[in-house]
Order: C-alpha cells, then sequence, then structure tokens
C-alpha cells in the first residue's frame, strides 16, 4: 500500500484524529523509528499472542509494521486488546520490545484526547479516590469482620497533583 | 524482618481473602507488616495512557516506603510489576531527576533504596523452603491442585527476575511442601485476560475460560494474583453462563493453602469470603485426609 499523501496526515490530525498519521516520528522514550526498523517480521510475537488466539484481529506484528510505515489508525480500538502478558517481549529476537511500542501509540492516542472511555473512567477512579477500584462501607464492613485495618477511603490527593503536573488530568476529560 | 504491606486496589476491596491469609501466614515466620495508609494505586492501569504518570504514580509509593526505611511487598502481580519496573527504569539518572522534579511537588523524592517483593517471592527466595517445610503441620496429601502463575510475576524476566518466564517453577516448588498433589497446567505461561475487561468481555473470559480448561480435573486452582483469582473463580460462571461450559473448581490464594498447611484457621484465612466457586468440598477433603 502506498504510504498516506502528506497533506491527508496534516488534515487528520487537526480535523479528526481518526485517519492515520506518521506514528513514528512521534514515538518518543526509548524507541526510534530505526527500533523498529530491525523488525524483520518474522511473527514469533504475534505466533506466541494469548490474544490472538482469541481475536485474529488483534495481530502485533502488524501493528509494528503499520507503525513504522507511519499507517497506524488511531481510532481503531483494537491498539488497546493487548492483555500486557509480555510474551512478545521475551521472545523477540530482535528484541523490539512490541509491548512497549503498543504502549508509546496508546499513550499517543491518549495523548489526542482519544482513550477509550473505560481507560479513561478507570483513570478518573483513580484521580478521584487514589484506586481504581472504590472502596465501599460493606467492604470496610467485612474486612472488619475478617479482622482487617480500616482502609483510608480517599487517598487521591497526591495523585491529583501528580496528573496535573503531567497532563493526565487533560487527558481523561 | 519488617516489610512495608502493599495492597494496591484490588487486593483491599475485591481480593481481602488473600490479604487475611498473608498476615496470618506471614506472622508464622516472624515477618513483621506494616500498614501504610497512604499507600494507593500501583501505577500499572494508567500505562497504557500515560506511561510516565504511571512511572511517577509507582515511585509515588516507593518513595513513602522510603521514608520509613522499608522493603515493599507487593501481594498483586500488577502492583509487583508496575513497582519492580519503576526500580528498574529509574535507574536511568536523567529519567529520575525528571520522575523527582514531579514528586517534589508533593514534597517526596524517590531514592532507589526499597526492594520490591511478591509474596510468593518473599516465600520462596527469601524465607527459603527448608524453613517452610519445618513448619508444615497438615499435609494436604488428598488433594489435586494446579495453578496459574499469572504473567506480571514472570514476565519482563529482566525486570522481576523471579523465575524462568517460560518454565517457571518455583510455585510448583512451594505448593508442592504442603504435601498435595500438584498438576502441571498445559500452559504455564497462560494470561487471565483480565486486561480485555474494558474493551471484549467475551474475549477476556474466552482467555480465562482457556487456562480453567487447561488445568485438568483438580480439586483447586492456586493463584497469587487478584486479577487471575477474579477470571478464573468469576470465569467459571461466565462459562456457564454464556459459554454451557461447566466447571467447578475453587481458585484459591497459595498464602490461604499455606495457612491450611500451617494448621490455620479456614476462616481466619477467608476460604468463606469472596469465592464465588464455593471451597467447601476442596476443604472437606482436605479434612477428610488427615482423619
Amino acid at each position: 500500500m502506498a504510504p498516506p499523501k502528506k497533506q491527508d496526515a496534516n488534515v487528520a490530525s487537526e480535523s479528526a484524529p481518526k485517519m492515520s498519521e506518521n506514528i513514528p516520528k512521534e514515538l518518543k522514550g526509548e524507541h526510534t523509528l530505526e527500533d523498529l526498523n530491525v523488525c524483520y517480521q518474522c511473527g514469533t510475537c504475534s505466533g506466541g499472542c494469548p490474544v490472538a488466539r482469541i481475536v485474529p484481529k488483534y495481530n502485533i506484528r502488524r501493528i509494528i509494521k503499520e507503525a513504522r510505515e507511519g499507517r497506524i489508525d488511531i481510532a481503531n480500538k483494537i491498539l488497546w486488546f493487548c492483555s500486557t502478558c509480555y510474551l512478545c517481549y521475551e521472545r523477540c529476537p530482535q528484541d523490539v520490545k512490541p509491548i512497549q511500542i503498543v504502549h508509546e501509540i496508546t499513550n499517543l492516542v491518549s495523548k489526542k484526547g482519544c482513550a477509550p472511555m473505560p481507560i479513561k473512567e478507570g483513570n478518573r477512579s483513580i484521580l478521584a479516590t487514589g484506586r481504581i477500584v472504590e472502596v465501599s462501607r460493606l467492604t470496610q464492613q467485612k474486612r472488619k469482620q475478617l479482622g482487617l485495618p480500616e482502609l483510608k477511603l480517599d487517598v487521591s490527593k497526591d495523585f491529583r497533583k501528580i496528573a496535573k503536573l503531567t497532563g493526565l488530568e487533560e487527558m481523561v476529560k | 524482618m519488617k516489610l512495608a504491606l502493599f495492597l494496591g486496589c484490588n487486593v483491599p476491596t475485591q481480593a481481602f481473602n488473600y490479604e487475611a491469609a498473608v498476615r496470618k501466614v506471614t506472622d508464622h515466620f516472624d515477618v513483621g507488616l506494616v500498614d501504610i495508609t497512604d499507600f494507593g494505586c500501583c501505577g500499572e492501569f494508567t500505562e497504557g495512557m500515560d506511561s510516565f504518570t504511571s512511572l511517577v504514580f509507582s515511585a509515588r509509593n516507593i518513595a513513602l516506603a522510603e521514608k520509613k526505611n522499608l522493603d515493599i511487598l507487593a501481594l498483586c502481580n500488577g502492583c509487583f510489576l508496575s513497582l519492580s519496573k519503576a526500580r528498574h527504569e529509574l535507574e536511568d539518572q536523567q529519567l529520575r531527576r525528571k520522575v523527582n522534579n514531579v514528586l517534589g511537588k508533593i514534597n517526596l523524592s524517590y531514592k532507589g533504596k526499597s526492594r520490591i517483593f511478591h509474596f510468593h517471592q518473599l516465600m520462596h527466595d527469601v524465607i527459603g523452603t527448608s524453613k517452610i517445610k519445618e513448619k508444615i503441620k497438615v499435609r494436604l496429601d488428598g488433594v489435586a491442585i494446579s495453578y496459574q502463575n499469572g504473567c506480571h510475576i514472570l514476565r519482563p524476566s529482566d525486570v522481576l527476575q523471579f523465575d524462568d518466564p517460560e518454565e517457571p517453577k518455583k510455585l510448583e516448588e512451594l505448593m508442592s511442601l504442603t504435601g498435595a498433589k500438584v498438576v502441571r497446567p498445559t500452559g504455564t505461561e497462560l494470561c487471565c485476560g483480565s486486561f480485555l475487561l474494558s474493551h471484549d468481555t467475551n474475549a477476556a473470559y474466552s482467555l480465562a475460560i482457556q487456562s480453567i480448561e487447561g488445568k485438568g480435573k483438580v480439586d483447586a486452582i492456586v493463584v497469587g494474583c487478584p486479577f487471575c483469582f477474579r477470571q478464573l473463580d468469576m470465569g467459571q460462571i461466565i462459562a456457564r453462563r454464556k459459554f454451557g461450559k461447566s466447571f467447578e473448581i475453587p481458585v484459591v490464594f497459595y498464602a490461604q493453602l499455606l495457612g491450611l498447611a500451617l494448621g490455620l484457621n479456614e476462616k481466619d484465612l477467608g476460604f468463606d469470603q469472596i469465592h464465588k466457586i464455593s471451597t467447601a468440598n476442596f476443604l472437606q477433603k482436605v479434612k477428610r485426609s488427615n482423619g
């Protein structure tokens, strides 16, 4: 497939961030385009991927290929289907660390405000209480019966301050 | 030995049977657990959205333990991974400065002093199998058990450095000490699918069911992570409801199993709490084999 025209990419990022755009240029952290290029598409990652056995359209090998070619569709929810089992990280013969590339892509998607709702919701819970699971009165009661210490209901203060400083606060909106 | 008990989000709310068992069991091995009430989310859930924030969340928790000069005991595989990963990544001094710039605003600082242990690691590598063997009072000879290690206690192995990522043995060794017959599952590397729950529940439970099917005919499945626990326990309810597959295998934490072998009371170990698949038959079988 031909790479997207530059013009198309610009239109995509400004209006609806749903079209292909050149992800690798924006990949930060320890990955560079060169790291992605050492991938020779052997398929060890997708071959061992437990999610691919159940959801064949989740193809980690293809995601790496598309990232390299700048053809990632950031609106595609399938990008979030990694179960984080780390088998691809463990087995890759070129040490590409595919799972980290997926995280870098989903981070980028999130910065554009396009994370899936359950991900936003979960992070909102963390900012609201300091935990992803709320501590209910029933939980406290049952814990007490079992002789366990009472939990502090709200430990969110630091989390909210951190989120403000790092920009997470904006991403969950 | 004193350790800061890191509960995270899921253990104290959805798997406090595990927490209760750990508190009882560690008592028997002269491990003092310190509660730091301000501990919160470990940071794992945030990684997909923003890895840097996730790292700061992890570092914040570690910094709280460092203030008390304590190493950390994590019960959940997810917490174990994110805290260990933070420690690993923050070896990079430039990144550490960046994280400390944020932590400074909440009067904390990450120094890299506190080590991170998983409960299974504490038992196997720190306390050791010979010491555990000495304390076994009730042999669980009459039961056959299998297990799910979970992913984040094994991989990434360069970060966690606990067990062989493809052929793990340590949990099996710990389970064998109780006298129970340990059945190796097909696919020791299998994932419980918990992370998929937010996106596709059918896929998430299909992974769980695949894991359950790999255990064969056993009296219980042993786990060491609240996510694996929920997936394999609730997964059996879903299997019946949606997939027409019927299982009735209780899922128990290794800490609970060890507690039984130490002669502790099953109620104190939380066997009658939280479990969706009843543990009654399993406990009866344990009792029968001990006359």
